[in-house]
């Protein structure tokens, strides 16, 4: 019984986004120049927070899966908090450190003249800031239950500790990478409080999917529900495909 | 354990209702720009209005998924057109309150901003509304009629949002409310130009509520509190 009302709780609301959208107008509606272009931004923004979270993120996860010192429990609740801080949180805690009057971004605009806060850049910080937990948790258990025996013998061997990396670590937790980057792209994607309260809102710039329904809401809520089955679509193709290329085990 | 825990469950379920039932206190919808005026409200009248605070076109949202509520004041007529048409509301009670746009600038105006001109300076970080809610329509019509450019380099779904980013300084300038201008002692480009674009806030009642708000807003405290808060009294 619990279980069904699970997949309850997770499917009801779909039924009603489903049965609320405009069939017959859908088309319409989601080739507006406003929803292409959102579309664009969107695509640009969680496909570049994805790789920014395998770029910084797998380095990260291998630190934490392999060291043993006492801090790393420490940096692990970091690892989490975007996870589990309501977004606008973050966004406001990114404006406060990067914005150009933040503790940091003052200097990145004085230094290189590098302004974070209303660029799609921007949008790209706050996508990968709450989405790199998802990618680097992922890994790391994956690191975790691989052990370091297979790197050892690999190193026994003579291989040198990139060599193991490259040829020996990462083809025994590719399922997982496979599987954090569908996380985090998904979450990048469905990204708004962060992004909006950080990049701002503009056409074309930094209005993603979820910034261009939240204003739809406003006045036309028929288009606000095409764009959400549109964001669906997506996410459920992508994780459908992911599965299918990379999750096998 | 389960039934013990349901029979906890409905007795909280049962005192909610009963509570419920009791007091009703008259529920008051009202937009964001009136967030700093409830407490005041409150202390004027007798019985406390529970407040609903959102943007004008949720408080519409909310009122046609059969939300409870009394009073509906929105931050423009076209939004109370728009309750009227769709029969959401029984009679407008006329205009409470009127609101202006002012050109307000970072704190020191670290844009050197001095005219309405200066929206279209590009170098510049500005923002205004989105056109989708009520300060941003009525900045759109404000930057049509003087046939001014916009570089916006962003259209905030929120005009408090947009308020604080200026504050911050994050942003150099943006259109905005004069009651939002003052809340965060924000300086405003002395244009007379902009001057004559005020939004109405209209009350009406809701499912043949009554409450005393808009009597007490047309009382001579109440347009004492609105002129204290940067609003126009009609």
């Amino acid at each position: 019984m619990p279980a069904a009302l699970a997949v309850a709780i997770l499917t009801i609301p779909l039924i009603g986004l489903l049965q609320r959208a405009p069939w017959s107008s859908i088309v319409e509606r989601l080739t507006t120049d406003a929803v292409v272009d959102a579309v664009r931004v969107s695509l640009i923004v969680s496909v570049s927070a994805a790789i920014a979270c395998v770029l910084v993120g797998l380095p990260l996860a291998w630190v934490m899966a392999r060291s043993t010192r006492r801090g790393i429990a420490a940096l692990r609740v970091i690892v989490l908090l975007p996870m589990v801080l309501p977004p606008v949180v973050g966004g406001t805690a990114l404006l406060f450190a990067l914005g150009r009057r933040g503790l940091f971004g003052e200097w990145l605009d004085r230094w290189f003249g590098i302004t974070l806060p209303f660029t799609t850049t921007g949008a790209v910080v706050a996508a990968t800031f709450v989405a790199m937990p998802f990618f680097v948790t992922t890994v790391e258990s994956a690191l975790r239950d691989a052990g370091p025996d297979l790197d050892e013998a690999a190193a026994t061997l003579g291989a040198g500790p990139w060599a193991t990396f490259v040829h020996v670590t990462l083809p025994s937790i590719r399922p997982a990478i496979g599987a954090g980057l569908a996380l985090s792209w998904a979450r990048a994607l469905g990204e708004f409080g962060a992004t909006i309260t950080f990049a701002g809102s503009l056409g074309g710039r930094t209005r993603t999917l979820p910034v261009e329904t939240f204003l739809a809401l406003e006045t036309d809520p028929e288009s606000a529900i095409a764009i959400s089955v549109l964001l669906l679509a997506i996410s459920v193709a992508v994780l459908v495909l992911l599965r299918g290329r990379w999750l096998q085990r | 354990m389960i039934r013990r825990l349901s029979i906890g469950l409905v007795a909280i379920l049962a005192t909610a209702a009963f509570c419920g039932e009791n007091d009703e206190p008259d529920i008051a919808m009202v937009p964001s720009s009136f967030t700093d005026l409830t407490a005041e409200i409150d202390l004027a009248l007798d019985d406390d209005p529970e407040w609903i605070i959102a943007g004008s076109s949720r408080l519409l949202r909310q009122l046609e998924d059969g939300a409870a509520a009394d009073l509906l004041i929105t931050a423009d007529a076209e939004t109370m057109d728009r309750a009227i048409a769709d029969g959401l509301v029984d009679s407008t009670l006329g205009v409470v309150a009127r609101n202006r746009l002012v050109f307000a600038v970072a704190p020191d105006n670290p844009g050197g901003i001095a005219a309405v001109e200066d929206l279209g300076n590009a170098d510049l970080f500005l923002g205004i509304c989105a056109p989708e809610v009520p300060c941003g329509r009525l900045a759109a019509t404000a930057v049509d009629a003087l046939s001014v450019d916009v570089a916006a380099d962003t259209e905030e779904p929120n005009v408090r949002a947009l308020a604080l980013k200026i504050a911050r300084g994050e942003l150099d300038g943006g259109l905005i409310y004069a009651t939002d201008a003052l809340a965060f002692s924000l300086d405003t480009v002395d244009d007379e130009r902009l001057a004559s674009f005020v939004t109405d806030y209209v009350a009406a009642s809701v499912h043949g509520g009554t409450t005393g708000i808009p009597a007490f807003l047309r009382s001579d405290d109440g347009r004492a509190l609105l002129e204290s808060r940067g609003f126009i009294v009609p």
